[in-house]
């Protein structure tokens, strides 16, 4: 018996022993922010921001790490090789995806390649930038002297509280994009270019917009007739301009990048663009309405049924907009793939129906409860 | 040695003088004398029997004695009627009656009788009942147990005036006896708890039994459990306490500390303060102490697994900090963990030893090396410091000095786990030890009783209910007394008091 | 008269006022402490079977295919239950070794699920040392805990098992959809009951509730079964089963992965989890696996002991714990990739090695009713 237990220890003790070869905490590299482009070769161009790491310091200061490489593996293995310390993802909070790449590849495979990482933090956000991801996420610093974790943390929870901010976290969009049900919003993001609230929006539309032209080129509709904002006055919904997207609010600051509006996914690529305004009724609609699907032969009827003493009831001339912007772009994100599989009882059969076919053809009523 | 004394005064003195070696002991005094027309010898240990006792109570009457008495009624006449001493007994066997010698009573031979003559005239110098040094309390008696076994048992008779104490003495130790008294409740012990208590005590064999630390051990269910099986106090309210809920006591000659048995893991837990207060007060002082407990036992293993292995879970601020505080320091993290755990351990100990006079600046040289000078020659992070600081107040705040050795223990190979294999080696280790504990029995009783496996028990584990909701004895009492209160508690009627 | 039951509902009162009676309350709770780490096994085995066979197969329909478990539940209950006076003889001693089969494939399949986790919480570990120290601890656990400290371990631990399992469905999953439900019967329903086929080798483990403690050991019951004891017996069997219902559904509502989808043993388990809007909840989920499984891990090394040694008494207790344990070890160190796959073949004959020592039990109980009645 006590031989067996000695063996027993000494089997324990060799491989624990083998356990001393873990890296040291402060020898390795804790991305805050991470983005993937499409280089001009077509080639898969990653970076990263993280923190660094000098003691003493009032402020923290980041450094911008980028590797080019055939596929997105390949990226990654040449970003790790190229810094002196590990890779650690477990403190990052955004993932930025350039548009040209999510427009034109399939979102879930790139996204599964993150999400199956194994330091990765599940609850990052993953936010379509509007021209260059690497430009954007060097662009962007903490406000105030905070850190930028704990600045894009008061941020999103800033706008998840006014509905602006949809649930883009690489796990659920990992989760949705394949499941069939919903095409998820994705918040989109730009560096602002425009420095003053007197600058012509027309010039920060350009600038911000670049093949984001599915939105309405928002600044120039607002651009004239839009209250100026002074630097450090808060803006609230209310006073929110209707055709707002990243990149175009007039303001000036530390931090230049915006999180407002949401990208449209279609059939897993990225098809278009949805304002600050619009995804604000989108992810209140996909919160407080009823989705109904009525199905008669060929014909299919999406409804939206809503309290009759809702503010989103009243608004619902907007809703309508948005729901035909959202045909349009063919991505069902309020679910209504969901609500009419319930009107199937087997697999076949609802795949036979092809509603994704008829989706955006569908009309689309909304009623008071 | 002779199986009893002998008729001739004259072979009981040679073998007197062969035992007590009264050729090289000097404290052995010989009293020889003739008494009842015949000759005696008074024997005793000197400095552990009053002479003026001796002269007035047992000398003097002898002495005085104006008849003489045969060989037959010497003996009746010595013990009943010329002897006067409140405990008077005779003994034939010589091997016993030396004992008695030793331990302070005086001896009588007379000759042409063959029993010896134990005459209780004890005098030595004993401590005072002083306060607790190691279970103080707030609201409570303030008395502790002393060294001498007959003060102790005065204190319990004192506390439980009832017939229903028991309190039989034995002795133990295969060379030199130890006298040790198994207290119990008639009719509230079981009869079982008692048979496999003085199963026990009869293999205690080693030569001489010291204090009762060293009997814990030697009867003890398994010594290489990580818990003690008996549980050990200084307070004369708490033993009361065990012999209530159905426990037995032990007291040893020579030792201020009294064993109970069974026990369970709660009685290491439990305070007699949490009984002394209200409800609110003693389940608020549990639950601190079960926060303690679990901050001992965890909280280094879980920050260091935690940060060398999981640092998903910190915020970024954390983690930036503990990166900044560790920039300095060249040893790694599981290191500079052990390091200070040992250190603290020592200090511990040292401050256990020192002697009274250098006890402040002991404290001031110890804060020294582990504040400031440590973290400046970049040996320690102050994060650190902190969480060893608070594991080992949680520490201190368990009631029982053997439970909180062996959380100290517990904590480094907690700590040894989670350092080489994160969380996951916590909670295999945790279970082993979970398993262990469970597994252990005391007197045969299941160690974490009666909350696993179940008992039927008041609710006063954790959570102190109130008194007048505990009306069950533990479930180590005996099953027919196990009601301890008939009807109801509180019985306040709303006109008057007490009709 | 409401206020005065109130009052007297408050005043604790014992079941217990003989030693008699003690006997036969300690020798219940000592059942219902073996009980409890059954119950534990089999749950185990379910959430496993659904993680890693049944949800792939059937999706959102898992859960109905965990529902469709309550038949063979319940026939394996009865025939247990028939077959509980068995247990006392030593014709029962020796059927019940026909469950050392199924219990060293649990083994296996735990360990390997084990070390895959600690895998995934530790890349950088050395690759053997993960089915090795947990198999080491285990073996350690077993024998150090002497006779009946798993399973008192395992009332111990249930609650913050039963609090950490509700955080890791219920509370876990804000992302939970009812449309994902649907459509209703998926695949159809015979492909359902097929996965359900499949899964019932899960729920062998409703043996166990009656065989252990074996009579034969110290404290454990004299006779079975005792009076009151068959809904005591169906609440452990049940208790696992809905567990697994839970679970399943929790599935079938988040969809945390994909048909198709590659996902490694780690990525699995800690599937549901990742989806969770929390850190704090995602490794609360960890520790859940982390205590449940090498938990039901030493169950089946203890199970396996005492079974060996009812019926061997001379077999020292660490040989009965190594014959358990040491197969999946093996297994899992030789064939890491491959082991899944193989027990997606051999897991589900387990009910029928249950069902066929069931049987046996039931023969050997008639035989002992009828020479029973005879005398």
């Amino acid at each position: 018996m006590k031989r067996l237990c000695l063996l027993v220890a000494l089997l324990l003790l060799c491989p624990a022993l083998g356990a001393c070869s873990y890296s040291y905490l402060e020898r390795q590299v804790y991305p805050i922010c991470m983005s993937v482009d499409l280089d001009d070769d077509g080639r898969y161009q990653v970076g990263i921001q993280a923190p660094q790491s000098s003691a003493g310091q009032a402020t923290a200061s980041y450094d911008i790490l980028t590797a080019t490489g055939d596929s997105l593996d390949s990226a990654l293995l040449v970003l790790a090789a190229s810094t002196p310390y590990p890779l650690n993802f477990c403190q990052l909070r955004l993932c930025l995806i350039s548009y040209d790449l999510a427009a034109t590849t399939p979102l879930r495979p790139l996204l599964r390649t993150l999400f199956e990482m194994p330091t990765m933090r599940p609850d990052a956000y993953v936010m379509i930038a509007l021209g260059s991801a690497a430009e954007v996420m060097s662009a962007q610093k903490p406000d105030f002297g905070m850190r930028l974790s704990t600045h894009l943390n008061l941020l999103f929870e800033r706008l998840q509280q006014e509905d602006m901010l949809p649930d883009s976290t690489l796990s659920a969009c990992v989760r949705e994009l394949g499941d069939g049900r919903r095409d998820p919003l994705i918040c989109i993001c730009a560096a602002n270019t425009q420095l003053s609230p007197q600058k012509d929006q027309q010039e920060g539309s350009s600038s911000g917009g670049g093949s984001g032209g599915g939105g309405d080129g928002g600044g120039s509709s607002g651009g004239g007739g839009s209250p100026a904002f002074a630097v450090g006055e808060p803006w609230s919904n209310a006073l929110l301009p209707e055709q707002i997207l990243a990149g175009m609010l007039p303001h000036s600051s530390v931090n230049p990048v915006e999180y407002l509006g949401s990208a449209a996914p279609s059939d897993g690529r990225v098809s278009g663009l949805l304002t600050a305004q619009e995804t604000q009724v989108a992810l209140r609609a996909l919160r407080e309405a009823e989705k109904r699907v009525t199905i008669s032969g060929d014909s299919l009827q999406l409804q939206l049924i809503l309290g009759r003493d809702t503010e989103l009831y009243d608004r619902r001339d907007v809703l309508a907009k948005v729901m035909e912007k959202l045909q349009a772009l063919d991505c069902d994100a309020l679910g209504f793939c969901g609500a009419a599989s319930t009107a199937f009882y087997t697999d076949a059969e609802w795949q036979a129906y092809q509603f994704s076919r008829r989706y955006s053809q569908a009309e689309c009523v909304i009623q008071a409860r | 040695m002779q199986p009893t004394f002998s008729r001739s005064l004259k072979r009981n003195l040679e073998l007197m003088e062969t035992q007590l070696n009264l050729d090289k002991n000097d404290d052995i005094v010989t009293r020889e004398f003739t008494a009842l027309g015949r000759d005696c010898a008074l024997f005793y240990v000197e400095g552990m029997s009053s002479g003026e006792q001796m002269a007035d109570f047992i000398l003097r009457p002898l002495l005085r004695a104006p008849m003489e008495a045969s060989g037959g009624q010497a003996l009746e006449l010595v013990t009943r009627r010329l002897l006067e001493a409140s405990e008077v007994k005779t003994e034939k066997e010589p091997h016993a009656a030396l004992q008695e010698l030793m331990r302070g009573q005086c001896l009588l031979l007379v000759d042409t009788v063959d029993e010896s003559v134990l005459i209780d005239m004890r005098s030595y110098v004993r401590r005072a009942v002083s306060t607790p040094q190691t279970e103080s309390v707030v609201i409570g008696p303030h008395e502790a147990f002393t060294e001498p076994l007959r003060d102790n048992l005065t204190l319990l008779h004192k506390m439980l005036p009832t017939p229903q104490l028991i309190c039989k003495v034995r002795e133990v130790g295969t060379q030199i006896s130890t006298q040790v008294a198994v207290c119990y409740l008639d009719g509230i012990c079981p009869q079982e708890t008692l048979e496999e208590l003085e199963r026990r005590l009869d293999g205690a064999a080693l030569d001489y039994v010291l204090t009762s630390g060293v009997l814990a051990q030697l009867i003890e269910d398994d010594p290489f459990a990580p818990l003690p099986q008996v549980v050990s106090s200084e307070r004369p309210d708490r033993a009361v306490s065990f012999l209530l809920e159905g426990q037995a006591v032990l007291l040893v000659d020579g030792s201020p500390r009294c064993l109970a048995m069974p026990m369970g893991l709660w009685h290491l837990f439990h305070a007699p303060d949490d009984t002394y207060m209200r409800w609110q007060y003693g389940t608020f002082m549990r639950l601190i102490r079960a926060v303690g407990a679990a901050v001992a036992l965890l909280l280094p293993a879980l920050f260091v697994s935690m940060v060398i292995f999981h640092p998903i879970s910190l915020p970024m601020s954390l983690l930036t900090n503990i990166i900044q505080s560790r920039s300095i320091v060249s040893i790694s993290l599981f290191g500079e963990a052990m390091l200070m755990l040992a250190v603290f351990n020592l200090i511990n100990e040292a401050g256990t030893r020192i002697p009274g006079l250098m006890g402040s600046s002991f404290g001031l040289v110890s804060a020294l090396i582990l504040g400031t000078a440590a973290v400046d020659a970049g040996l320690v992070s102050p994060l650190l410091i902190i969480v060893v600081a608070l594991s080992g107040l949680g520490g201190y705040a368990l009631p029982n000095y053997s439970l909180s050795f062996a959380f100290r223990m517990g904590q480094m190979l907690l700590l040894i786990a989670g350092g080489l294999m994160g969380l996951p080696g916590v909670c295999l280790t945790l279970l082993l030890l979970v398993a262990r504990i469970a597994g252990m029995e005391s007197l045969g009783r299941p160690y974490l009783a009666p909350r696993s496996p179940a008992r039927p028990r008041n609710p006063d584990l954790l959570i102190r209910a109130p008194l007048f909701r505990q009306r069950l004895r533990a479930y180590l009492a005996n099953p027919d007394a196990s009601p301890r209160a008939q009807g109801r508690m509180r019985r306040l009627h709303k006109r008057g008091r007490g009709e | 008269m409401i206020t005065a039951w109130f009052r007297r509902a408050r005043q604790t009162r014992t079941p217990v006022h003989s030693p008699s009676e003690a006997q036969r309350y300690n020798a219940r709770a000592m059942l219902g402490a073996y009980r409890t780490l059954g119950a534990l096994q089999i749950g185990a085995q379910l959430v496993l079977w659904i993680t890693f066979y049944a949800y792939d197969q059937t999706v959102q329909t898992t859960w109905q295919a965990a529902v469709m478990l309550l038949v063979p539940l319940a026939a394996l209950w009865a025939l247990w239950n028939a077959g509980a006076p068995a247990m006392q003889t030593r014709a029962g001693a020796l059927i019940g070794l026909a469950l050392l089969p199924c219990l060293m494939a649990d083994a296996a399949f735990l360990l390997r699920v084990i070390a895959g986790h600690i895998q995934q919480l530790i890349p950088e570990y050395p690759l053997r040392a993960d089915e090795i120290v947990p198999a080491a601890l285990c073996l350690l656990t077993v024998v150090f805990s002497r006779r009946n400290g798993v399973a008192y371990g395992a009332v111990a631990l249930r609650w913050l098992l039963a609090a950490l399992f509700l955080l890791s469905t219920v509370l876990l999953s804000a992302n939970g959809v009812g449309a994902r439900l649907w459509p209703f019967w998926g695949q159809g329903i015979s492909k359902t009951a097929l996965t359900a086929l499949s899964g019932a080798g899960s729920l062998w483990g409703v043996g166990l509730l009656f065989v252990l403690p074996p009579c034969g050991m110290p404290g454990a019951p004299k006779r079975r079964p005792l009076p009151g004891d068959a809904p005591r017996s169906a609440f452990w069997a049940v208790l696992p089963w809905l567990a697994g219902v839970l679970w399943a559904l929790w599935y079938a509502l988040v969809r945390p992965w994909q048909s198709g989808d590659v996902l490694t043993i780690g990525e699995r388990l800690t599937g549901l989890a990742r989806h969770s809007s929390s850190i704090v909840l995602f490794e609360l989920s960890s520790l859940m696996w982390l205590i449940w499984l090498p938990l039901a891990l030493a169950g089946c090394v203890t199970s396996g002991d005492k079974l060996l040694r009812a019926a061997l008494p001379k077999l020292p207790c660490p040989v009965a714990s190594l014959i358990v344990l040491l197969p999946g070890t093996i297994a899992s160190l030789l064939w890491p990739d491959e082991l899944l796959g193989a027990l997606r073949l051999v897991l589900p004959w387990r009910a029928a090695l249950s069902l066929l020592a069931g049987v046996g039990m039931l023969i050997a109980a008639k035989r002992t009713g009828k020479g029973g009645s005879a005398a």
